[in-house]
């Protein structure tokens, strides 16, 4: 019996045709009824027939020319290479024993790990050309000025720990270190900041515009900086007024989302100096946040602090640790 | 006046009429698309505000902690996993997110099936001879590409106004070599119908291969339009009901939703399927884009968020539909020479038009300066066995390219129609 859409043969009391699906004539409720009846009542088996050997033969035969068409179409030569020397069979029964859940315990900040990375990036990349990775002109080790130093002898960087994230500087009056949660960020991603900004490098390098500490608890997303603006190379900024004029602007930017609510200008004391103090709230359905800007003037910098919460509770945290001299 | 009734000098006299219309079009010169399911540039627009949502003062930790730009999370954002969770209908651990395409996501799926079992008992279904897919046709041309890609046999599977048709379904699936089956449940490419409970149901419940799976691409479970929603039963939970649990994997993205090359796909499945799903992931990628995860979840917040924006999407779409439904309901009904179905939601319009004449009206549409989808595209191999269907997708073109467009193919169906109907062969154009 055939089907007379496809021509295929069709089995006796099949309803449908096996190959095209068409209906098959003449097939009634009666043949179905034979049909599950012959099928049986449990779910069908996936049971197979024995294969022939000149089945398996070929089997292979087409499993042996796929994979060598993925290894040809895929990689590169090298891994071709390799491939035809493994037991696929061995590496695929050692890799189904994986742990899908390990991954998530994987510790990606271990230093074995960033050193395979550092590595790997070395072997692939000319990164002697990379000026921000490795020729960093923010790399503070040196920590003074370049030759092309310029007018900002009466600025000192802070020092900041690398290994509790302590941060001291006689300078701004400050001395202080966050919870362990807190990641204060390394001289690298520092230097980062500064290129995201595009500041120019000759003025980070010569201390006109600095980071000299930044830190953000991982566990919360709560972030505190302090910056200092060199007045000469910041010459819009007339007075501290222009300052924190500029940094409520930078803040509006939120307003484009969320609703950004300034309370008025007061000033707060830290360690005995006073700061101007700028508060504000950035609301939204999905967010609600902080943000509290403290600057003062030093002569030849500006200083600024800028806390980023949360919660405000996690601000009135800051502020102590920020004031931990009294 | 019904084209069956008409004597022969009436349906000459039509097709002088038809043949002036279509003269007056093609001399325009229009280069219209109706090929392809695109979102309009107006749609995009209405989404561009995700682009503004993260910069470098957005902080790039979730509510846990999870730093959203460094490794982690393979399967997914928690946030992210519980957004399409809610969207799905079913708990966010049965979710896998990711990356900008659920057809990536299905492949991925059939492939692992294929090369390495659908169950840790089952053998490889390429180990197991001619295996099959089943195919409701009309359907979604990508779909039956990767069969075909893969070498599985597709049966087409009649379509009914409640799904695939099942008398035909669980008769086929007794063949153990039928191993899976493509469905669009919810305004299902192209036809626009939505799967009834029954079809759900009985697909739930049939008899099929232990290693039977369901490719359950709920690609527009939200896409609703005019205002209207259809209802459908969530499969994975009729799956467990039905004491079949692994029978199907689901299947969504945001592409048409949020940006079509720049969304996020997901996958929901139950325990066991999920896991044989991640640990296949795990050789491949050490996670998806959590950033776009991010800003989605920041963008949209929550599924009352998402279907805001699809109202206003509906704004967009809905009246490009209504153009294109509107002009086959005055120009085409009571002709008897098409149907068409008329979907609450989705991306496309199905029209057929008389057995062996689709061919010619997608020829005559070229012709005139509208591209439409490929005929015999919406069917396994290519080939619609009837020579009818054509598959509309009126979300990319604008009203009036769309309202031209629509006028040229009504012009089309009725010509291909004249011509099989006079028996005289193809009119030269």
């Amino acid at each position: 019996m055939k089907c007379e859409y496809c021509g295929k043969p069709v089995k006796e009391g099949d309803q449908y045709c096996q190959n095209c699906g068409a209906k098959i004539k003449g097939a009634s409720a009666a043949s179905n009824t034979a049909a599950t009846a012959a099928a049986g009542t449990a779910a069908p088996k996936t049971e197979k027939k024995k294969m022939s050997p000149g089945k398996i033969i070929l089997i292979v035969f087409l499993c042996a020319t796929l994979l060598v068409g993925v290894v040809v179409g895929g990689i590169i030569a090298m891994f071709r290479a390799v491939a035809k020397s493994v037991d696929f069979d061995e590496v695929i029964s050692g890799i189904e024993d994986y742990d899908f859940d390990d991954f998530d315990d994987f510790d990606f900040s271990d230093d074995d790990y960033d050193d395979s990375i550092d590595k790997w990036f070395s072997q692939h990349f000319d990164t002697d050309d990379n000026d921000d990775i490795n020729d960093s002109p923010f790399d503070r080790s040196n920590n003074g000025p370049s030759d092309a130093y310029d007018g900002t002898e009466n600025f000192a960087p802070g020092k900041t720990d690398k290994k509790t994230g302590a941060y001291e500087s006689e300078y701004a009056n400050l001395a202080f270190q966050l919870p362990a949660s807190w990641h204060v960020f390394t001289d690298t991603e520092i230097a980062k900041l500064y290129s995201d900004e595009g500041v120019d490098k000759s003025a980070a390098n010569n201390k006109l515009y600095v980071y000299d500490f930044y830190a953000e608890d991982s566990l919360t997303g709560n972030m505190v900086y302090i910056k200092f603006y060199n007045k000469d190379y910041f010459s819009e900024y007339k007075d501290l007024t222009a300052v924190n004029d500029a940094i409520r602007d930078s803040a509006m930017e939120f307003a484009k989302r969320y609703k950004v609510d300034y309370a008025e200008d007061s000033s707060i004391t830290l360690n005995g100096e006073k700061y101007n103090q700028l508060a504000c709230r950035i609301s939204g359905e999905d967010v609600l946040a902080y943000q509290y800007d403290f600057t003062r003037d030093l002569g030849d910098y500006y200083m600024h602090i800028e806390i980023f919460a949360y919660d405000l509770d996690d601000v009135g945290e800051i502020i102590d640790t920020l004031n931990a001299k009294g | 006046m019904n084209y069956a009734e008409m004597s022969r000098a009436e349906l000459k006299a039509e097709q002088e009429q038809c043949l002036h219309e279509y003269y007056n079009f093609k001399a325009r010169g229009l280069k219209l698309d109706m090929s392809r399911g695109k979102p309009s540039e107006g749609q995009i627009k209405e989404v561009l505000g995700m682009l503004d949502v993260m910069n470098s003062k957005t902080a790039y930790k979730t509510e846990e902690g999870i730093n959203v730009l460094n490794y982690g999370c393979p399967d997914g954002l928690p946030e992210c996993k519980q957004f399409f969770g809610d969207i799905l209908g079913v708990p966010a651990e049965k979710v896998f997110v990711g990356g900008n395409s659920s057809l990536s996501l299905m492949f991925d799926y059939i492939m692992l099936c294929y090369a390495k079992g659908a169950s840790e008992t089952s053998k490889p279904w390429i180990m197991q001879g001619d295996v099959k897919f089943l195919c409701p046709s009309p359907g979604y041309d990508r779909h039956f590409a990767i069969c075909e890609y893969l070498g599985i046999k597709m049966i087409p599977v009649r379509m009914t106004e409640t799904g695939p048709d099942m008398d035909q379904v669980e008769a086929l699936v007794r063949d153990p070599l039928v191993k899976g089956m493509f469905c669009v449940p919810k305004y299902s490419n192209p036809t626009g119908i939505t799967y009834s409970d029954e079809t759900v149901k009985r697909l739930a419940k049939m008899e099929t291969a232990d290693d039977f799976r369901i490719i359950w691409d709920n690609a527009y479970c939200i896409h609703d339009l005019f205002g209207r929603e259809d209802k459908l039963l969530e499969m994975l939970g009729e799956c467990e009901t039905a004491g079949n649990p692994n029978r199907a994997v689901e299947f969504c993205s945001t592409s048409k939703i949020s940006f079509s090359g720049s969304g996020i796909a997901a996958l929901a499945a139950n325990a066991e399927n999920l896991a044989r799903i991640k640990n296949y992931y795990a050789r491949m990628t050490i996670g998806y884009d959590k950033a776009n995860q991010f800003r989605h979840v920041l963008y949209f917040r929550d599924l009352k968020g998402i279907k805001d924006h699809m109202a206003i999407l509906s704004d967009i779409i809905s009246p490009r539909f209504e153009v294109v439904l509107g002009a086959l309901e005055s120009q085409l009904s009571g002709l008897g020479i098409a149907k068409w179905s008329s979907p609450n939601g989705g991306y496309f319009i199905s029209l057929d038009v008389m057995p062996g004449c689709a061919t010619r009206v997608y020829e005559l549409c070229k012709e005139g300066g509208v591209k439409l989808t490929n005929v015999g595209a919406t069917f396994p191999y290519g080939k619609d066995p009837e020579d009818s269907n054509i598959r509309i997708a009126p979300t990319f073109p604008s009203l009036e390219e769309l309202s031209d467009a629509t006028e040229l193919l009504v012009i089309s169906v009725k010509l291909a129609a004249l011509e099989k109907l006079l028996g005289e062969g193809k009119t030269q154009i």
